[in-house]
């Protein structure tokens, strides 16, 4: 091969610092209903996100990551000239982080996933033209972006009409949530181990059916259902009292409940998002493992590793602030409405991630509560918002793939 | 800041809207004080009192104009938003009447017999039970958010305006009372005292009336 190991090298770089921005800017838009409603302060938001977005992106963080490296982009057209491949991946990287800086500077809100799709179907047409391109697997990402915060919203509205109705609705909604938590925690957790569970342990030699998932993530509901109604019976023990306190103990269950949904939704982001720093990585290693365009490689634990280390150090450096500021600014949402959004935004990314696709956790977010919002659950909602990601969605592929075309001729000239 | 997804969460009226009924309420709450004043011929403490009537009416103003300005039509609401408008501009219209009344107490010093004192102070003491009624309405808003306009607590405010209907009711029979005590004393008071007092029980009964159709318009907020 042609090409020096400051390729390489500078592929690491490219790559931290994409995991790194994402740890800055979008962990924000997991945590920041949690922090918002008073869920978590900003200190537990930090460790349970940097805990759970490690676990996501190592655990699961594959499927997306296969789909960014070698699902939209045909490898195989570069077979005989790996080093343009490389460079071509690297240049994707470089312009899906370059494009996101300039768009938070420019105000926009831009999502990391969309710009590195973006970037990587640039530089696919550059270099092989239309067949390059795998067109059906595209369309079923372009498509996922639409119907995720869909599937976000319809989940959103129904959690939060069955809390309405089953527990908000009462004339006693403390005695109500008594039975009504423990019910409504039989699906959500059932969910949540089934989510985990099904093509998710891969990575730790654990391989389960989908029929063992069931059963195991049903049993894990009904474990659920008698433990919090014991601690619902025993441990908050309601006394008499006037009906504006009883909503708040309703409020301060949920609160707690959304400490769950706070992880739950971290481990959905770091599973989708991770792939968005390492997916061109992960292809350049495999090139470099192998020489040549071996496809067959699954994606190297230490690359996953990497991602995941870059996204918590990005918190910690970073993104804390963002997320208290944004927590600062989100005052008019309850605990009741964000564990609605929440578990909706996460078990809807984290199905997409399963099925390998691209989307967008805070967009899917944004459809989740806009579908509580719908069930008269949020006070008020500035719809405005959905034409300023739509605009985002128009520019932000053309713009990241004729970025990735101009970085790609730099480094060409560059390297070769 | 940077523009993020988070602009979506915009600022609820509902709180702002309590806030500017509060401010109603002081304005109102000082109009039994105006003809105790007027009682007491104490023309010093009814100016003090008119100006502060019109300060509770300023600052209600101010607050009506921010929620306004905080609701542009791209705002999406649990409840309709022309009606959350009409809600806030009907609760701002207490507050005008209410510093009409003193305006009309200004024109000119009002004799204020011993006769017409007794069913005076109850048609006063029922509008102020009328307005307080749709103040405790009000004051549910927040509740209505979290039960998200539906259930018992909707059953309960319903009830609520149900009774406010019945005491804006009894509003009208005790000011038709008053009314027919004023004008049998047409000779001792004169045309003029008459008009204009038959002027001021107008407008203290819209105070009333005002409390009635603001509650109604909270109606429409409910399912069942």
């Amino acid at each position: 091969m042609v090409l020096g190991t400051w390729v390489f090298w500078a592929s690491i770089i490219a790559c931290v610092y994409m995991a790194w921005n994402i740890g800055a800017n979008d962990v924000a838009n997991a945590m920041g209903t949690s922090v918002g409603s008073h869920a978590v302060t900003l200190r537990q938001a930090v460790i349970l996100a940097g805990i759970f977005e490690f676990a996501g992106a190592f655990l699961v963080g594959g499927h997306v990551t296969d789909t960014v490296r070698k699902g939209i982009v045909d490898p195989a057209i570069f077979q005989g000239r790996p080093e343009i491949f490389i460079l071509g991946m690297l240049a994707a990287l470089l312009a899906a982080g370059i494009w996101l800086n300039l768009s938070t500077f420019l105000g926009l809100p831009v999502s990391t996933t969309h710009s590195i799709v973006g970037a990587v179907v640039g530089f696919g047409l550059l270099i092989g033209g239309s067949k390059a391109i795998h067109w059906n697997k595209l369309l079923s990402v372009v498509m996922s972006w639409f119907i995720s915060p869909m599937i976000g919203a319809a989940m959103g509205w129904m959690i939060f009409t069955f809390i309405k109705k089953s527990i908000l609705s009462s004339w006693a909604p403390d005695r109500a949530a008594k039975r009504g938590i423990p019910l409504l925690l039989i699906p959500v957790t059932t969910v949540l181990v089934l989510s985990l569970l099904v093509k998710g342990l891969k990575n730790l030699s654990l391989h389960v059916t989908f029929g063992e998932a069931l059963l195991i993530g049903i049993a894990a509901g009904c474990v659920a259902f008698l433990l919090s109604r014991f601690f619902l019976v025993r441990v908050y023990d309601f006394r008499a009292g006037r009906r504006r306190d009883s909503f708040d103990r309703v409020e301060r269950i949920f609160a707690t409940l959304q400490i769950g949904t706070a992880c739950y939704v971290a481990f959905a982001h770091g599973a989708n998002d991770v792939a968005n720093a390492i997916g061109p990585f992960a292809a350049i290693v495999a090139v470099f493992q192998e020489g040549d365009l071996a496809m067959k490689v699954p994606v190297p634990f230490w690359v996953l590793g990497l991602g995941g280390v870059g996204i918590v150090v990005g918190l910690g450096t970073w993104g804390y602030r963002v997320i208290d500021t944004i927590g600062k600014k989100i005052t008019s949402i309850t605990p009741s409405r964000g564990f609605s959004a929440e578990f909706a935004t996460a078990t809807t990314v984290l199905l997409c991630s399963k099925l390998g696709l691209p989307v967008s956790t805070s967009h899917t977010l944004v459809g989740s509560v806009i579908g509580v919002g719908l069930a008269k659950g949020m006070a008020a909602l500035n719809l405005r918002v959905i034409r300023n990601i739509v605009n985002s969605w128009l520019i932000t592929v053309p713009a990241t793939a004729l970025v990735t075309i101009i970085v790609y001729l730099i480094l060409k000239a560059l390297a070769l | 800041m940077r523009k993020t997804i988070f602009e979506l969460f915009a600022k609820s009226p509902f709180g702002p809207i309590q806030d500017h009924m509060l401010k109603v309420m002081d304005c109102v709450r000082l109009i039994p004080d105006l003809f105790r004043a007027l009682e007491e011929g104490d023309q010093e403490r009814m100016r003090d009192v008119t100006e502060k009537v019109e300060k509770a009416e300023f600052d209600a103003d101010e607050i009506k104009n921010q929620i306004r300005g905080d609701l542009p039509r791209t705002v999406f609401t649990p409840v309709d938003r022309t009606d959350l408008l009409d809600i806030l501009r009907f609760q701002d219209r207490i507050s005008d009447v209410a510093e009409d009344v003193t305006v009309v107490m200004k024109l000119k010093p009002l004799p204020f017999p011993g006769e017409i004192r007794g069913l005076f102070w109850d048609f006063m003491d029922q509008v102020m039970v009328t307005v307080e009624q749709y103040a405790r309405i009000n004051a549910e808003l927040d509740e209505l958010m979290e039960a998200s306009f539906g259930g018992a607590e909707s059953g309960k405010v319903l009830e609520m305006i149900n009774v406010l209907g019945k005491m804006e009711h009894e509003t009208d029979r005790k000011q038709q009372d008053l009314l027919v005590k004023l004008l049998s004393m047409e000779k001792e008071l004169g045309p003029l005292n008459i008009v204009l007092w038959m002027r001021v029980f107008q407008l203290v009964g819209d105070i009333a009336n005002g409390a009635e159709r603001t509650g109604n318009r909270i109606r429409l907020f409910l399912s069942k």
